[in-house]
């Protein structure tokens, strides 16, 4: 499997094609806007919710600072290359902080009825960060068998 | 005019964050690198505007 390193500079490398596919693609503003927090999402994606979390000591764990020991738990409940490492992986640590998300959105509640469209792009760049780490891993397991 | 500063100004931008964020081994950096691009457009738009 690719090193953490490797993970980083690979999914760094797409965030940047996929920032600069914004510039060659006929979007309506709006639509833009999204493009770009969905970029945001991608990067957030990369750095804080990257499947290494399940290990301690990882470049996102890291990221967290002092607040790492709070994926400890996770790290816990799932083994290194377990389900965290899967397509799903990525909505086993959302669930993991859904008390944080639920107070987030109890305290924006009115933002987001409105806004929906930005925190959903947000969502779905972390998701496409994710799951670039869990493509790297299949496709290096497929070449090596 | 406008148009082509929304198109072309926030990549050079994010990629700087991104790299230098790379070359500080720092989340942080571009995590903020990018939220003063997005601060920046903002204000290049209400000025623009």
């Amino acid at each position: 499997m690719p090193s953490g390193k490797q993970h980083n500079y690979l999914n760094q490398t797409m965030l940047i094609i996929l920032a600069g596919l914004a510039m060659f693609l006929d979007l309506a503003p709006e639509t833009r806007e999204l493009y770009w927090f969905g970029i945001l999402g991608m990067m957030i994606g990369i750095n804080y919710f990257g499947p290494d979390l399940d290990k301690n000591g990882t470049f996102q764990d890291q990221n967290y600072g002092m607040l790492h020991i709070f994926w400890d738990g996770y790290a816990w409940l799932f083994p290194h290359r377990g389900a965290s490492h899967d397509w799903f992986g990525i909505f086993t640590r959302l669930l993991y902080i859904v008390p944080l998300l639920v107070v987030i959105a109890w305290k924006h509640f009115h933002w987001i009825q409105y806004n929906w469209p930005k925190p959903t792009a947000i969502l779905v760049g972390i998701i496409i960060a994710d799951w670039l780490h869990v493509l790297a891993d299949k496709m290096f397991s497929l070449r090596r068998k | 005019m406008k148009k082509w500063i929304v198109i072309y100004f926030p990549y050079p931008c994010v990629v700087l964050s991104v790299v230098l964020g790379i070359i500080f081994n720092s989340a942080t950096i571009s995590i903020f690198g990018y939220l003063a691009t997005a601060l920046l457009m903002m204000i290049m738009n209400e000025a623009i505007d």
